[in-house]
């Protein structure tokens, strides 16, 4: 018979890091508001599966059953599941009418993507695989659920180091946005003034988008389906106007569920001996540059629409092609109104939001498309 | 190794797909917005009255 054991006889320097980083990510959440549904969830996760013996996250085997989470993780998680279903919610919850009213704003949310492809090169040179490379660069389209897709299918050994960067640095957005725009761009351009109302977007128009949507992406990219599929069915019941159950269930109550399971799990991923590898450091370094180099990507695409472009173009709206939903649009909106307290950019930056949400779906379509696991 | 000739098309050819794809979607939904406004328009118009 095995005797009593407490935890502290198993604790190690790691397992004290992991703690300090934990409840960093849930002071973050609480005490700053920054992204809290999803950093005290990630942190709390991280700060219990560092616990020594808990054995929460143990896969079992032995006669011994497998850890809660370790089920959860491995049953929902790292399947498709999860993170098509999100979309689904994330469908009923976008408004697609700034986008529509600004279709060209779509081009903003492709050009953000430079950063995911930027960052699949540099992971390559650092000596990760193909495989490996493209559910790193995938970070930088700051899309969790589209992050834990590609890694799922490309790299699930990544799935939960890719994961808790991509949250993570979607929750930092507010503090890694802004020195790149500011580094682009001049005072005088962002106080560039944009009148605050876009055309008005009738109701035939929005029901539409979800079906021309569906239809057109995954025609020319199948492998975005699953995603953009879900996405685009979300929006449907949204917008239909005969489906609003569907969709406020989908939206909210069955989103929560999703984000408490994804979130506590994701955080349980990260147990010290995992997190504190040089490899897994390099992964992290490598998401800042991935948000950096796709925030860079944007703004230069504003800066040559607002050249081009009739109607003058705040170039700040380009850094809110990262999807990030709705944290970029907020920075941008911020910091428009701090360099010209008349602007108001939030619904101007919203359409290369969801263009981003749009465009790191796709670029996960044309990877899987291209590459074997 | 990597294969880095592979790497540059998967990456070239990813890049230019997202773009293509989002331009499409942009034109689709612009065309959209023309004949959802037209018809709707020409429904809003009042018939003429037969004299």
């Amino acid at each position: 018979m095995e005797l009593f054991q407490t935890g502290l006889s198993a604790l190690y320097w790691g397992n004290v890091l992991m703690f300090l980083i934990a409840c960093t990510l849930i002071y973050l959440g609480i005490a700053k508001g920054m992204e809290p549904l999803l950093l005290v969830p990630i942190g709390f996760g991280m700060l219990l599966v560092n616990l020594p013996l808990g054995d929460l996250m143990v896969s079992g085997g032995n006669g011994e059953m497998p850890g809660p989470l370790y089920l959860i993780f491995h049953n929902i998680i790292a399947t498709e599941l999860v993170p098509i279903l999100i979309f689904l919610g994330l469908g009923a919850l976008t408004d697609f009418g700034p986008l529509i009213a600004n279709p060209k704003t779509l081009l903003l949310g492709a050009a953000a993507q430079f950063g995911v492809y930027i960052v699949f090169f540099s992971a390559l040179a650092m000596g990760f695989t193909i495989a490996e490379a493209a559910s790193i660069g995938i970070i930088g389209g700051a899309d969790g659920p589209t992050t834990i897709f590609l890694s799922g299918k490309l790299a699930p050994h990544l799935l939960g180091i890719t994961a808790v960067a991509a949250y993570s640095y979607m929750a930092l957005v507010p503090l890694i946005q802004p020195p790149v725009i500011k580094l682009l761009t001049s005072k005088k351009e962002r106080a560039i003034y944009m009148k605050p109302q876009l055309r008005e977007v009738s109701k035939r128009e929005k029901i539409l988008f979800p079906v021309v949507g569906a239809i057109v992406i995954i025609l020319l990219v199948p492998k975005s389906a699953p995603l953009i599929g879900m996405f685009m069915f979300g929006n449907l019941l949204r917008e239909s106007g005969v489906t609003d159950r569907l969709a406020r269930t989908a939206g909210e109550p069955f989103m929560d569920i999703l984000v408490i399971l994804l979130g506590i799990t994701v955080g349980a991923s990260m147990p010290a001996e995992l997190f504190l590898k040089t490899r897994t450091l390099f992964i992290f370094v490598l998401g800042v540059f991935a948000f950096a180099t796709a925030t860079a990507g944007g703004v230069l695409l504003g800066k040559l629409m607002n050249k081009l472009s009739r109607e003058p173009v705040n170039p700040m709206i380009g850094a809110a092609g990262v999807s990030a939903v709705p944290m970029s649009a907020r920075v941008v909106q911020k910091m428009g109104q701090q360099a010209n307290p008349r602007n108001f950019l939030l619904m101007h930056a919203m359409g290369p939001n969801i263009a981003g949400v749009i465009g790191t779906a796709v670029a996960a379509g044309a990877f899987l498309g291209m590459i074997k696991p | 190794m990597v294969d880095w000739g592979l790497a540059g098309r998967i990456g070239g050819i990813g890049f230019a797909t997202v773009f293509v794809v989002l331009s499409v979607l942009a034109l689709a939904v612009w065309l959209t917005g023309i004949v959802v406004q037209l018809t709707s328009r020409n429904r809003e118009a009042p018939k003429p009255k037969r004299e």
